[in-house]
């Protein structure tokens, strides 16, 4: 064992995480992501699912597909597809985007909060919301590729690791940590909350996107699937900005440093709960 | 512990730096072993004082009148959850002294033909005269939950946490590391450590025989967190020449304002505070100085400044890291806060206070001049 210690990615209690979670400025957002997850639910979120999961529809072929999203496209309502991807991004993201949502509303004028607020969410939900054509025509895609739902998803899950792992989203993430300024007074305060979201947003696909595959070929626990990688992408946002490097992705040593803690007895009581 | 009581105003050789720190040789037989307490990187202050060429104020005891720990004004700082660099502001103790102290002692240029260890986050520890400076912050902050009045931090989030890391020291055998919270380092901690005065260098006076020793008072803040109500149009460029920006006042927050500091304001109102602030602070520069004027007379050019039109200064203690995309802090560099509560109403006694035009003139020393220059997002102020 060497003496080199360094900042442990978990929480030192479990409940001292979850606390944080549930006092300001993360409290509203989390509120919001849980009014997205039963939106989710409510809306007829999987109408599109039997496109990419469906695992009686093996090696579909390009025609196959077309078909289907034809099929798609004509008994569902658009309004219902841009529904069904906003309450996903609510549920998933919100948590996300606590800290410069806070930004944004205490460096604006009391009266105008909720507008500053508005502001920051369209760029951040718009930039998000217009990702949803080419996240799909990608799934679409690596579905084609992989034949089965099941290799879909397993593609998904381990080109998301590989991506996490890989310096590019760190460089995205450091980005999206970066403040900027909010102006005070009329549209310049608009124009500069809207343009904090959008350049906020825009990172965190750059960050993410990879991730956002993954719940879409689930067939069974859709909403499990949601809620696992909401926690593994927020757990990456936790980390903060850092080098721009290979590293540990954070599914990966977030999994691990609950083993160290719980299976391993010598941690258990903390006295050398650091990690290497 | 050890420490170097710089502020202690009954010792005239307080604010020099420890004889033992200076000589350059260790008083062995043959005079030739260098002294390792010397054998650093320094180019700033031997006495602490004033550095007007790094626009860089006195050491004072201000920071010991907050009367909370946490808060975006407080004697700590901003409560951070988790490792985040959006919300944190430095605590007035942080500022002043303690970097202040790095950057005097350190150096900067261009003030100085370099940057000392002290001068930066990443060698500041390879001083040895840290470690008495931090000594004696620690000591401050002792002092000041003793200070009637003081309203310590008690959330079990600061106490128990932070939640997202770990703090950890290595053991005194050294054969491994070893965890703690920030609740270990108060007092009945297992990390705590005492003093042998609290008094002297402290501002914190001695109870009179037989009066009763202050309890540290712990719970929410006191201070409401204070609200923006002014700010500038754009961000500021600052080179090796001063840079002025004009801040607007809300209409009713300025007026409010003005109201509460003139004559026939109830004590409530009068008791409100008035704080500049300047938002993300940031350059390439390891150090430098900082500082901020308010409305100085019109055609008043950069040198003489009227000390009493000054908001406050600062030593920019380690700027370049802080404003590393890749760092700690996000590339979001400093963030001050300035209480000019007494400087407004000076200025509202004198008629010369427009809360539609408030001129600011910021002066700034740093290495990296017009090539390289600091820029401030935004210039603001906040009322609590």
């Amino acid at each position: 064992m060497t003496g080199r210690s360094r900042y442990v990615t978990e929480a030192s209690s479990p409940f001292l995480l979850l606390s944080g979670l549930a006092a300001p400025p993360f409290r509203g957002p989390m509120l919001a992501a849980g009014a997205g997850l039963a939106a989710s639910l409510v809306f007829d979120m999987h109408g599109y699912l039997p496109l990419l999961c469906d695992p009686a529809a093996n090696h579909p072929s390009l025609g196959d597909i077309v078909a289907r999203l034809e099929l798609l496209i004509a008994i569902n309502r658009p309004a219902d597809f841009a529904l069904a991807w906003l309450a996903m991004l609510v549920a998933m993201m919100t948590p996300l985007i606590a800290l410069p949502l806070s930004h944004v509303r205490n460096s604006s004028l009391a009266a105008r909060r909720s507008r500053a607020a508005a502001g920051f969410l369209l760029g951040y939900f718009g930039c998000w919301f217009l990702a949803g054509v080419p996240l799909f025509a990608a799934a679409l895609a690596l579905r084609l590729m992989a034949g089965s739902a099941a290799v879909a998803l397993a593609a998904a899950v381990v080109l998301s690791l590989l991506w996490s792992a890989s310096p590019l989203p760190q460089a995205a993430r450091n980005r999206a940590h970066r403040l900027r300024r909010i102006g005070l007074f009329g549209l310049a305060a608009d124009r500069d909350c809207f343009a904090f979201g959008a350049t906020v947003g825009c990172w965190c696909i750059a960050s993410c996107w990879t991730w956002m595959l993954v719940p879409l070929f689930v067939t069974y626990g859709h909403s499990f699937a949601m809620l696992a990688i909401s926690a593994i992408v927020f757990g990456e946002r936790l980390r903060g900005p850092g080098p721009v490097r290979w590293r540990a992705p954070a599914a990966l040593s977030m999994t691990l440093g609950w083993l160290r803690r719980h299976r391993i007895p010598d941690r258990r009581g903390g006295a050398n709960g650091y990690v290497q | 512990m050890p420490y170097w009581n710089y502020l202690d105003a009954s010792n005239p050789d307080a604010r020099k730096i420890p004889g033992a720190f200076l000589e350059e040789f260790l008083p062995a037989p043959d005079g030739h072993v260098r002294n390792p307490l010397q054998d650093v990187p320094r180019f700033g202050q031997k006495v602490l004082g004033p550095e007007p060429r790094l626009h860089i104020d006195d050491i004072d005891l201000a920071a010991m009148d907050e009367t909370d720990f946490t808060g975006s004004v407080s004697f700590g700082g901003s409560q951070t959850l988790f490792s985040n660099p959006e919300l944190g502001v430095r605590g007035q103790l942080e500022n002043v002294p303690h970097g202040s102290v790095h950057v005097l002692v350190g150096g900067a240029r261009p003030a100085n033909p370099g940057n000392g260890y002290l001068s930066s986050f990443y060698t500041a520890g390879l001083d040895p005269l840290f470690w008495l400076h931090h000594c004696n912050i620690d000591r401050l902050w002792e002092a000041w939950m003793t200070k009637a009045g003081s309203n310590m931090e008690s959330g079990k989030q600061w106490l128990d946490g932070p939640s997202g890391r770990a703090f950890a020291v290595p053991k005194l055998d050294g054969t491994d590391l070893e965890n703690f919270t920030a609740r270990d380092t108060l007092s009945g901690g297992k990390f705590h450590v005492g003093y042998d005065d609290l008094h002297a260098g402290t501002g914190v006076p001695v109870p009179p025989v037989g009066g009763v020793v202050v309890a540290t008072k712990q719970g929410p803040a006191r201070m409401a967190e204070p609200q923006v109500i002014g700010a500038n149009d754009e961000k500021v460029v600052l080179g090796n020449n001063p840079a002025e920006t004009a801040v607007r006042l809300a209409p009713e927050a300025g007026g409010a304002v003005v109201a509460a500091m003139g004559p026939g304001a109830d004590m409530a109102a009068k008791a409100k505070r008035l704080f500049l602030k300047l938002e993300n602070i940031r350059g390439v520069s390891t150090a430098g100085g900082l500082k901020a004027y308010v409305n100085l007379p019109v055609g008043q050019g950069s040198e003489n400044l009227p000390q009493d039109r000054a908001a406050g200064s600062a030593a920019l203690f380690g700027l370049a890291s802080a404003s590393k995309t890749d760092g700690p802090h996000g590339g979001n560099g400093i963030t001050l806060v300035f209480d000019i509560t007494d400087l407004a109403r000076r200025l509202i006694g004198l008629g010369d206070f427009d809360p539609e035009h408030l001129r600011v003139k910021i002066i700034s020393a740093h290495e990296g001049g017009d090539a390289d220059p600091v820029t401030i997002d935004r210039v603001s102020v906040l009322r609590d």
